[in-house]
C-alpha cells in the first residue's frame, strides 16, 4: 500500500479545522473571564506554539520516524507503551466529548426530538468512512470545505458586527491573576491543546522543514477566529445575555437578519459548521487507529477503522449523558488532565532528545 | 463488491427509517402562532396565555388564499402549563417560530416578569429577535381588539413596530435585549407600551403602540410619555437610532419650523472632573425642512445657520428635560449610563457601584450637546418670494 | 485460447478450401479465382462482400491483376508489385491473420506457391456522414462531430493538430469483436506516467465484444463502483484537440463516436467546450451559473424537505404564510410528495427520451403541463413542490456532461431520504460524505477534485475560472507528485 503524504499547506488547513470546529460552541473561558478572555486565549495560544515548536524540533531530529516511533525510541519500549496508552485515552476522551457536544447541540437547538444516540451514530458513520479514506483525502476535503466555511463565517461576522455597540473587550484587566490563569488553562484545555494530536501527523508531511510554520499559522488563525467570534458574540448579545446563553455564538448567529424577513439563516451556517466539527473526530479516529495499530502490532490498518468507530460510538453513548456533566468536565477536569498528554510527554521527549543529541547518539538512532 | 453491498445495506436502512423522526412537522398540520400575550392573575395566581394564530383553511384548494385567524386563551399555574393547556383546544400543532410579538400584561409585568423573560429566552422555538411589549391593562383583552385595516392583527402589529423608527415616540426592545438588560441591577430599560383608546374621529377603540414602559429591578416600574421615549430612542443602542427619523418643531424667530431629523452620530461619554463623574451626550442630527408657518428666508446661509443653532439648542433643552425626569423623578437609569461608567471607567465604577442607584445617578450632571445641520431645505426657497 | 497457427499452404485451392471450411455458414464470404492462360488456378481473392467496396473491386482491382496472371511469364513478384501499387498491402503470414484481415474489410489475395497472403483494405460498408454532435451542442464553435469510423475520427483530430508530436498507439480489444482502439497523445504534453498507466490498463482489458467506448471506460477507470465517471467522453474533435494540448490522452474506439479523454477531473464535466469560444466574462458567468445549478439539482428537493418539515423557522414569515395555504389539505407528507414528483419527472424524462423525437416532445409537454397542473388542481401535490421539482429538473439539464447530470439526479434520491429522516444534519453529513468521496477519487493518478495548493494556485483557479486567453496557462492535468510515486510503485 502506498502512503500518501500531505503538503504543509494541507496540514495547516487541517490543523485549523481541527482546532476551530468546536472552539466557538460553548465559549466557556469567555463566560468566566468576559472582557479579559483575550488574555487567556493569547496565553494558551503562545503556550501551544511553544509546545509545537518543541514537537517540530523533535520531529526534525528523526526525519523518517513517526512521532509514536520517536516516543518509543526516546522513552524506551515500556514507558513508550504507557505514554501511548495515555494518548489513546486522551484521544478517546476528546472524541467522545466532540460526539457528545454535537449531539447536545443538535438536541437542544435544532432537533429536540431526535435521539442523541442516533445523531452520534450518523456522525460516527461518516467520520469512520472519512478516516478510512486516509489522510490525503481528509486533508484535501478540508480544502474543499474550508472556503465555504470562511465565506459564510465572514459574511455572518460582518452582519453580527453591525449589532456590536460598544467594545465588548472593555474594561480590561478587571480579573485577578489566578482567575486569568485558570481561564488560560481552560482555553488551553479546550480548543488549543488538541493540537497535540496533530503532532502524530507530522511524519506524513512532505516538507519537514515547514512543519512548525504551517502549524503555527493554523494555531494563530484559529486563535484569531476564536477571538473574533468571542468579540462579536459578547458585543451582539450583551454581557448578561452572553453569560446566560448555552450556545452563545449560535444565539448571536440567530439574531442575524437579512432585510426584514430573511432571518434565522443559522441553519445553513450550522450545516457547514457541523462539517467543520467533524474534522476533529475524523483526525482523532485516524490517529487513534494509527497509534492503536502500532500498540497492538497490527499490519494492515484498514479493517481497524470500523471497530474503532464502533468503539468511539459505544463509549460516547455511555458518557456525559447530562449536558451539565459535559460542561463541568470541560471546566474542571479537562484543563488538568490534558496536561499529561499535551505537555508532560512532549516536554519529556524534547528534553531527552536534547540530551541524546548532546550525546551524539541521534545519528545512531536514526540508523537503527 | 463487498463495498457496494455495504452501501446498499446502509441505503436500505435509511429508506426504512425515513419518516421516523419525531421532529417532523408537516406544514399542513401546523398553526402558526403570530402573537402571544401573557397575563398574570394575581388573585388566582394563574397565568393566562393568549395566542393569535393563523391556520390555513383546509380542503379548499381553490380558495387557498383565505387564512383563518384564531384567538384563544388558556390558563395554568406556570406559563408552560398555560401554553400546553391551549393545546386541548387547538386543532393543529402550534408553532411559535414565526411569532415576532410578545405582549406582557400589566399584571404579569408587575408581578412575575422573571418567569416570562426566562420562558422566552430559554425556549428554542421563540426567536430572540422577537419583540417584547407591555400592555396597559390586560393583554388578552387587547389581543381581541379587531384590527383597523382588516388585515391580520399580527401583520398590523409588526408593521407598527417597523414604523417606530419613523416617528420615534415608541420603542420596542427585542427579547434578546430585554434578557440582556434584565439581569443588570444598576439600570432599567424601556420597551414598548401597547394601549387602547378611541382614535380621532373613530367609532371604536383601537390599539396604539406609543410611549414606553419602564422596567426596573425585574418588574414594571411605570409608564413613559412619547417625548421621553424619543430621548431614549436617540441615546441607547445604535441599532435603534440608526434608522430613526423623527419630526421636530422648532420655534425660530416668530415662526415655527418643522424639521424631519435623522441621527448622524451619537456618543455618550463619561469623564471625571474633581473625582465626580460627568456624562457628556453628544448627538449630531441632520434635518430636512418640511414646513414653515411664516415667511423665513432659509436660502440665506446666515439664517440657515441661525436655524441650525436654534434647533440644536431647542432639542438640547428637550433632551435635558427628559433626562432630568429620568434622574430625578423616575430615579432609574433607563439610558444605561451605568454601563458606560462600568465599561470605560472601571476604577471609578468600583467606587460608585454601591451608591449608584440611590445617590449618584439622581444627581450626576449630564451635559447634552446637540449639533443640527440642515443640508436640505426642500423644493421651495421662500413661499411668496422675499 | 488456441494459439496454434495454421500456416498458409502454397496451394491456392487448399487455402480456399480451408477458408470455406472456416467461414462455413458465414453467408457473406466471397472468392474470386484467377486463372493462368492455361486455365490453372494461380491466385484467389477472398473477401466479405458486405464489407468491401465490390464495385471498386471489380472495376479497379481485379481486371489489372487478372491481366497480369494471363500475361506471359507471370511471376509472383511482379503480381505482388502490381498489388502493392494498387492499394495498401498488409501481409498475412498465417490463416488466422488472413481471417482477421478478411473480417476487417480487406481483400486477401492468395497466390500459388506463396506462403504469405496479401491483404488490401477496401472498405465499402455504410458510414455516417460527419454531422453536428447530438449531445454536445454548441452555439458557437466547430460543428463537426465524430462518427463511428475510427479512421475518419483520427482524420478529424489530425486535421486540428498538424504536428509530428501527435503520437498514437494501437490496440485490439475484444476477443471476438477485435475492435481497434487507438491511443492519442501529444508527445511533450502528456504525462509519461499517466500514459504508461493507461497503456497498462488498456492491455489488461478482458472483453469478448467491444461495441462502444463506454465498455472500455468502465473497465479502465479507477473506481468502477463510484457513481461519478472518471473518464470524460466527447463527440467533438475540437474538444479532443484542446484536451490533448492540456496533456490528456485520447482513447478512440472503432465503432463509437465517443472519444474517451483521460485523466479527467470533476470540473471537466461542468464546462462544455463552448466556454472557450465565448467571451470570458460570459463564459465565467455561465460557469458560475452551472455551479449554482449543480447545487440546485443536487440539493434543492432535500433542502426544501428539510426546511418545510424540520426547520420551519428558517422560512421567511410571508413565505410561510403562502406555504401554509398552499399545503393545506394536501394528503401526502412532504417527503412522499417530493418522491412522487421526482419519480414522475424521471419517468417523463425517460419517456420523452425513448420515444421518437416528434412524439417525445408532445409527451413531455402533456406530462409536465397537464399532469402537473391537474395534480395541483386536484390537491394531490402542492404548488411549491411542483416548482421545486421543475427547477431541479431544469437545473440538472444545464450540466453539460450527460453522465454527470444523471449521477446528480440519482444522488438526489438518497439525499431526499436522508433529509426526510434527519433534516439539515442529514444533508450536512451526506454532503460531507460526498465531498470526501470526490476527494478520494483519482483518475489515472490525478486527483479528481482539484483543490487549492499555494504553488499551483493558478492551475487550480484555471480549473474553475476561465481566464482571458492571454493569461490562460496551460492548466495541465499532471499527476500529483505524491500519486506519481504511487503509480511507480504499483
Amino acid at each position: 500500500m502506498i502512503r500518501e503524504r500531505i503538503t504543509p499547506f494541507q496540514l495547516g488547513c487541517l490543523c485549523f479545522s481541527f482546532l476551530s470546529g468546536f472552539s466557538t460552541l460553548y465559549l466557556l473561558e469567555a463566560k468566566l473571564l468576559m472582557q479579559d478572555v483575550w488574555i487567556a486565549n493569547l496565553t494558551a495560544c503562545l503556550f501551544i506554539l511553544m509546545l509545537l515548536k518543541m514537537n517540530a524540533y523533535v520531529q526534525n531530529q528523526y526525519p523518517h520516524a513517526n512521532m509514536s516511533d520517536i516516543i518509543d525510541i526516546v522513552l524506551g519500549k515500556w514507558l513508550g507503551k504507557l505514554a501511548h496508552a495515555f494518548y489513546l485515552l486522551g484521544m478517546l476522551g476528546l472524541g467522545v466529548l466532540s460526539l457528545r457536544s454535537i449531539s447536545v447541540f443538535y438536541t437542544s437547538a435544532i432537533l429536540p426530538g431526535t435521539s442523541p444516540n442516533l445523531i452520534m451514530l450518523l456522525v460516527v458513520i461518516v467520520t469512520t468512512y472519512a478516516a478510512s479514506l486516509g489522510l490525503s483525502t481528509i486533508a484535501r476535503s478540508v480544502l474543499v470545505i474550508l472556503p465555504f466555511f470562511v465565506v459564510s463565517i465572514v459574511a455572518i461576522g460582518f452582519f453580527i458586527y453591525q449589532d456590536v455597540e460598544a467594545n465588548p473587550f472593555m474594561p480590561q484587566l478587571q480579573h485577578p491573576l489566578p482567575l486569568l490563569l485558570y481561564g488560560s488553562l481552560i482555553s488551553f484545555g479546550f480548543p488549543f491543546c488538541k493540537s497535540y494530536v496533530m503532532v502524530f501527523l507530522f511524519s506524513e508531511v512532505t516538507h519537514q522543514k515547514k512543519l512548525f510554520k504551517s502549524c503555527s499559522i493554523a494555531v494563530v488563525f484559529s486563535c484569531a477566529y476564536l477571538l473574533i467570534a468571542t468579540y462579536l458574540t459578547i458585543g451582539s448579545l450583551g454581557d448578561n445575555m452572553f453569560k446566560t446563553a448555552m450556545f452563545p455564538f449560535f444565539s448571536s448567529i440567530q439574531l442575524v437578519k437579512f432585510g426584514e424577513y430573511i432571518e434565522r439563516i443559522e441553519i445553513l451556517i450550522i450545516a457547514i459548521w457541523t462539517i467543520m466539527t467533524m474534522y476533529e473526530i475524523i483526525v482523532l479516529q485516524y490517529v487513534f487507529v494509527q497509534i492503536a495499530g502500532r500498540l497492538f502490532g497490527m499490519k494492515a490498518l484498514k479493517p481497524f477503522y470500523l471497530p474503532v468507530g464502533v468503539f468511539f460510538f459505544a463509549v460516547a453513548t455511555k458518557s456525559f449523558v447530562n449536558p451539565a456533566e459535559l460542561v463541568a468536565y470541560d471546566l474542571k477536569i479537562l484543563p488538568v488532565s490534558v496536561n499529561l498528554n499535551a505537555v508532560l510527554v512532549p516536554v519529556c521527549v524534547f528534553v531527552l532528545t536534547l540530551f541524546k543529541k548532546r550525546g551524539g547518539s541521534v545519528q545512531e538512532l536514526n540508523h537503527s | 463488491m463487498s463495498r457496494f453491498r455495504r452501501f446498499a445495506a446502509l441505503g436500505l436502512l435509511t429508506c426504512m427509517l425515513v419518516g421516523c423522526s419525531p421532529d417532523i412537522r408537516e406544514i399542513s398540520d401546523i398553526a402558526l402562532v403570530m402573537l402571544t400575550a401573557i397575563d398574570y392573575d394575581e388573585q388566582k395566581r394563574d397565568y393566562v396565555f393568549t395566542i393569535n394564530c393563523i391556520d390555513a383553511s383546509t380542503n379548499d384548494a381553490q380558495n387557498s388564499a383565505k387564512k383563518l385567524e384564531w384567538i384563544a386563551s388558556a390558563s395554568g399555574k406556570t406559563i408552560l402549563e398555560a401554553a400546553r393547556n391551549l393545546r386541548s383546544r387547538a386543532g393543529k400543532i402550534l408553532v411559535w417560530q414565526h411569532d415576532k410579538f410578545f405582549l406582557i400584561g400589566e399584571g404579569a409585568a408587575r408581578n412575575s416578569l422573571y418567569e416570562v423573560v426566562d420562558f422566552l429566552s430559554r425556549n428554542r422555538d421563540i426567536r430572540l429577535s422577537g419583540y417584547l411589549v407591555v400592555s396597559q391593562g390586560t393583554a388578552s383583552d387587547l389581543m381581541r381588539i379587531k384590527s383597523e385595516t382588516g388585515d391580520l392583527i399580527s401583520n398590523e402589529t409588526v408593521g407598527r413596530i417597523k414604523n417606530e423608527q419613523l416617528w420615534g415616540k415608541s420603542l420596542s426592545l427585542t427579547i434578546k435585549d430585554v434578557a440582556d438588560y434584565y439581569g443588570n441591577p444598576y439600570r432599567g430599560f424601556v420597551t414598548g407600551k401597547l394601549s387602547r383608546s378611541m382614535p380621532v374621529a373613530g367609532d371604536r377603540e383601537v390599539l396604539f403602540l406609543s410611549g414606553g414602559s419602564v422596567i426596573h429591578q425585574g418588574k414594571l416600574a411605570g409608564w413613559l410619555p412619547g417625548k421621553d421615549v424619543l430621548a431614549i430612542h436617540l441615546i441607547i443602542k445604535k441599532k435603534y437610532w440608526r434608522e430613526l427619523e423623527f419630526p421636530q418643531t422648532v420655534p425660530f424667530r416668530s415662526a415655527k419650523i418643522s424639521l424631519l431629523m435623522r441621527v448622524a452620530n451619537r456618543s455618550v461619554r463619561m469623564r471625571q472632573t474633581d473625582g465626580q463623574p460627568v456624562f457628556d451626550v453628544r448627538i449630531g442630527l441632520t434635518g430636512t425642512v418640511l414646513t414653515i408657518d411664516k415667511q423665513v428666508n432659509l436660502a440665506n446661509p446666515d439664517t440657515l445657520r441661525e436655524l441650525e443653532l436654534a434647533a440644536g439648542r431647542f432639542i438640547e433643552g428637550e433632551l435635558k428635560a427628559s433626562l432630568n425626569r429620568f434622574q430625578q423623578q423616575l430615579k432609574i437609569d433607563v439610558v444605561g449610563f451605568s454601563d458606560i461608567a462600568r465599561k470605560y471607567h472601571p476604577q471609578a465604577w468600583k467606587r460608585m457601584e454601591k451608591t449608584w442607584s440611590t445617590a449618584i445617578y439622581p444627581t450626576v450632571p449630564v451635559r447634552v450637546h446637540v449639533d443640527v445641520s440642515i443640508p436640505a431645505i426642500g423644493m421651495s426657497k421662500v413661499l411668496g418670494g422675499d | 485460447m488456441d494459439n496454434r497457427k495454421t500456416p498458409i499452404a502454397p496451394s491456392v485451392v487448399r487455402n480456399v478450401e480451408t477458408l470455406r471450411r472456416r467461414f462455413a455458414d458465414h453467408g457473406s464470404i466471397s472468392f474470386h479465382l484467377f486463372e493462368s492462360r492455361a486455365g490453372e488456378p494461380v491466385a484467389a481473392a477472398a473477401y466479405v462482400n458486405v464489407l468491401v467496396d465490390e464495385k471498386r473491386l471489380y472495376r479497379q482491382l481485379i481486371p489489372p491483376i487478372a491481366e497480369r496472371f494471363r500475361a506471359d511469364g507471370a511471376d509472383i513478384e511482379s503480381v505482388a508489385e502490381a498489388v502493392r501499387a494498387l492499394g495498401i498491402e498488409q501481409p498475412a503470414s498465417d490463416m488466422e491473420e488472413a481471417e482477421r484481415l478478411i473480417t476487417d474489410a480487406c481483400i486477401v489475395l492468395f497466390i500459388e506457391g506463396m506462403t504469405e497472403a496479401l491483404g488490401m483494405n477496401l472498405p465499402g460498408y455504410g458510414r455516417r456522414a460527419i454531422e453536428e454532435p447530438m449531445l454536445e451542442v454548441s452555439v458557437r464553435g466547430p460543428r463537426a462531430g465524430f462518427i463511428e469510423d475510427l479512421n475518419t475520427n483520427m482524420g478529424l483530430i489530425y486535421r486540428r493538430l498538424k504536428t509530428s508530436k501527435l503520437k498514437s498507439k494501437s490496440y485490439v480489444v475484444g476477443n471476438e469483436s477485435r475492435t481497434d482502439v487507438k491511443l492519442l497523445y501529444l508527445e511533450d504534453q502528456a504525462d509519461v506516467r499517466v500514459l504508461r498507466e493507461i497503456e497498462r490498463r488498456l492491455a489488461a482489458v478482458r472483453l469478448n465484444v467491444v461495441v462502444d467506448s463506454a465498455q472500455i471506460e468502465e473497465w479502465i477507470q479507477d473506481s468502477p463502483y463510484s457513481p461519478f465517471s472518471q473518464i470524460q467522453n466527447t463527440e467533438r474533435p475540437d474538444r479532443v484537440a484542446t484536451a490533448l494540448n492540456q496533456g490528456k490522452v485520447a482513447i478512440l474506439t472503432d465503432g463509437s463516436p465517443n472519444v474517451l479523454l483521460a485523466p479527467a477531473i470533476f470540473t471537466d464535466f461542468l464546462h462544455p467546450s463552448e466556454d472557450l469560444y465565448e467571451k470570458f466574462y460570459f463564459a465565467n458567468f455561465l460557469r458560475g451559473l452551472r455551479v449554482i445549478t449543480l447545487f440546485v439539482s443536487l440539493f434543492l428537493p432535500s433542502v426544501y424537505i428539510a426546511l418545510t418539515t424540520f426547520h420551519l423557522e428558517m422560512i421567511p414569515t410571508p413565505l410561510m404564510l403562502t406555504f401554509l395555504s398552499t399545503k393545506a389539505g394536501i394528503p401526502l407528507p412532504t417527503f412522499l410528495e417530493a418522491l412522487l414528483m421526482e419519480i414522475a419527472f424521471e419517468v417523463l424524462r425517460e419517456a420523452s427520451l425513448r420515444l421518437p423525437q416528434a412524439i417525445g416532445q408532445s409527451v413531455s409537454i402533456v406530462g409536465a403541463l397537464i399532469i402537473g397542473e391537474a395534480a395541483v388542481q386536484s390537491g394531490i401535490v402542492s404548488r411549491p413542490m411542483v416548482i421545486v421539482v421543475a427547477l431541479t429538473g431544469i437545473a440538472s439539464f444545464t450540466i453539460p456532461s450527460f453522465n454527470t447530470a444523471i449521477t446528480l439526479r440519482m444522488l438526489r434520491f438518497p439525499l431526499i431520504f436522508v433529509a426526510a429522516w434527519t433534516g439539515v444534519l442529514g444533508i450536512a453529513l451526506s454532503m460531507f460524505a460526498l465531498v470526501l468521496h470526490l476527494c478520494s477519487l483519482k483518475s489515472f493518478g490525478v486527483y479528481y477534485m482539484p483543490t487549492l495548493e499555494p504553488k499551483r494556485w493558478r492551475d487550480v483557479v484555471g480549473h474553475y475560472v476561465l481566464l482571458p486567453i492571454r493569461h490562460r496557462s496551460l492548466s495541465k492535468t499532471e499527476a500529483s507528485p505524491e500519486s506519481r510515486e504511487g503509480l511507480e510503485h504499483e
